[in-house]
């Protein structure tokens, strides 16, 4: 292999990995951005994703890209729930420093819930099936398909929920409340309502983005706390309700992993995304497209 | 203080996490209780504490390691501070789980470039030294907390937490405030780390920089309600109590239990406990005020 063609692998290669990060940071992007939850359970709702496409293969044989859409609905009404149950009796209460701390401890409570149960009906083996593993050549290049799809899934998500946002009413009042939430009040947007809606469409994202981790990677009832670090980073360098900032950022965040590591060593990946994090955060506080 | 003495060796254990939970929810809630700045990450300080005695065990005394533990602390919050300070709300939370993260895996990554081990056993004092140090260090933890939320320092701090912007325009130097806050916290979870090194007596990155006990510090601190003095406290004495009891008999269930426990708490008692505590007492005087009124005005 030339210099130029492991170049061109090791770029294509950290796309498609940045592609899969601005997807599982998409839901935490939107009950931060909207709701102002900090979510640290986001990645534990998608270990429970990965878990879901994992069974729904192995026993009875379904895709991926089906798992997904299942993992769409199932999450979605656990989201509405949740918010319900939980979420609401604390956002209404007007103080925000007191929301974010105490949405702070019940996600805590949900990681531990979640981890626990996990752990119990799953077992803590390492779990993995192979699907569209086999490398494509593209004259010299080599492409492993699913990590394509999962691209392909990730652009098409961001995609949708770039333009329901944007040119949709249900956007344009979810987009009002993300700017000013009082104001929102006065102009008759139901701000209740719209949390609903975003916890929800996060927990759904937080789904789908699980059932592609389990298609690409080995996975334990452990890994949330992996996945939420990496959406946090994802959501503050894009900047928070920033849809084309994630998008960005999970790129950058990509690039820069695989290409570190090959020219240093596979321990420095996580170390990477914290440094890009901190150098965003000096120079740009609110991160890259971040309105506050 | 007698524990040791007529205790067993349960208790003394079991008094020994309880102090330790006490110190650091305390030293967090100095911080982040009255600035409203979450810190998620205050292990780093704990883990460097506890490398120092790895390295220094041999050759240095026990309580100047400590001594030079908290300082490392000390110095930590504050290098941490300056630069990630101006970064507010929960970016500085991310960024202090960050750099908590970052710094396990330059141990790691210095064990592994290096070839030396990267754990290590102590030999530290014994149980009951640890635990009188740790009595010590508890009374002096929760003596500054009360002398820092009683003096204009404190009153600076609580003013950062309900308006920043307003508190830098009437003359709080809110910069300087803070790094001290950071540094005063992060000194006595450093303190904390060779002492933790030495109970464990054999120590890696993934315990002692283990994210759960910052998760658990936190928790701790905002459920016991972490703008008062009282808040850490009766936080800590409750998640030791409970864990101790549900570990032991439903060893599978208990990180489930513990959760929809904490859960149950926060939605009924958002304020923390000392919130619930102080509603109770305000709704009580306030009703003596009215019956006094009555009585005036008959």
């Amino acid at each position: 292999m030339s210099e130029y063609e492991i170049f061109v692998e090791l770029a294509l290669t950290g796309l498609l990995l940045g592609g899969l990060y601005a997807l599982v940071a998409l839901g935490l992007n939107l009950i931060y951005g909207i709701v102002r939850i900090l979510n640290i359970a986001h990645g534990d709702i998608l270990m429970v994703g990965s878990y879901l496409g994992f069974f729904l293969f192995s026993i009875l044989g379904i895709n991926p890209l089906v798992s997904s859409v299942v993992a769409l609905l199932i999450f979605g009404a656990a989201g509405a729930l949740t918010y319900a149950l939980l979420f609401s009796k604390i956002v209404r209460k007007p103080q925000t420093a007191s929301v974010e701390s105490n949405s702070l401890l019940i996600a805590f409570g949900l990681v531990a819930i979640i981890e626990g149960t996990a752990s119990l009906a799953f077992s803590a083996n390492q779990r993995s099936y192979q699907f569209l593993l086999q490398g494509i050549d593209l004259s010299g290049i080599t492409l492993v398909p699913n990590r394509l799809l999962a691209f392909v899934v990730a652009a098409v998500v961001n995609l949708v929920l770039y333009a329901v946002l944007r040119w949709t009413w249900l956007g344009r009042s979810i987009r009002c409340v993300m700017d000013d939430p009082v104001a929102a009040r006065l102009v008759g947007i139901n701000t209740n309502r719209v949390y609903l809606y975003a916890t929800s469409l996060a927990f759904s994202l937080a789904g789908v983005a699980g059932t592609m981790v389990g298609m690409l990677y080995v996975i334990t009832p452990f890994i949330g706390l992996d996945y939420t670090i990496i959406a946090f980073v994802v959501v503050i360098i894009g900047g928070a309700g920033s849809i084309e900032g994630g998008w960005l950022a999970g790129i950058m965040i990509g690039l820069a992993q695989t290409l570190g590591v090959h020219f240093t060593s596979p321990a420095v990946q996580i170390v990477i995304s914290y440094v890009l994090l901190i150098l965003v955060l000096l120079i740009r506080p609110r991160g890259l497209f971040g309105k506050r | 203080m007698v524990i040791p003495i007529i205790g067993t060796r349960y208790m003394v254990s079991f008094f020994f996490s309880l102090l330790f939970s006490i110190i650091l929810a305390e030293a967090w809630s100095i911080f982040s209780g009255y600035t409203g700045y979450i810190n998620l990450g205050p292990v780093a300080s704990l883990g460097v504490g506890a490398y120092l005695m790895a390295q220094l065990g041999s050759a240095v005394p026990f309580l100047g390691i400590v001594s030079l533990s908290s300082l490392a602390g000390a110095a930590m919050g504050f290098l941490i501070g300056l630069p990630s300070l101006r970064i507010r709300g929960p970016y500085f939370a991310i960024l202090t789980l960050g750099v908590a993260e970052i710094l396990k895996f330059i141990v790691l990554n210095i064990g592994i470039t290096t070839q030396a081990t990267i754990a290590h056993t102590i030999i530290g004092p014994d149980i009951t030294f640890l635990y009188y140090l740790l009595t010590f260090l508890a009374a002096i933890s929760i003596l500054s907390a009360y002398l820092i939320r009683s003096s204009k320092f404190g009153l600076g701090l609580l003013s950062i937490r309900s308006d920043e912007d307003a508190a830098e325009a009437t003359g709080v130097n809110t910069t300087w405030y803070k790094l001290a806050a950071f540094a005063i916290s992060s000194s006595f979870a450093g303190a904390l780390g060779p002492i933790l090194a030495s109970r464990l007596s054999y120590i890696d990155p993934y315990t002692v920089f283990d994210p759960l006990i910052s998760f658990q510090v936190v928790v701790m601190a905002i459920l016991g309600g972490s703008g008062d003095v009282l808040g850490p406290i009766l936080g800590a004495v409750l998640i030791t109590i409970l864990s101790e009891l549900l570990i032991s008999r439903y060893p599978f269930h208990y990180t489930i239990i513990l959760g929809s426990v904490l859960i149950v708490i926060v939605t009924a008692a958002p304020s923390g406990l000392v919130g619930v505590g102080k509603s109770i007492i305000g709704r009580g005087t306030k009703n003596l005020r009215i019956n006094l009124r009555k009585v005036e005005t008959q």
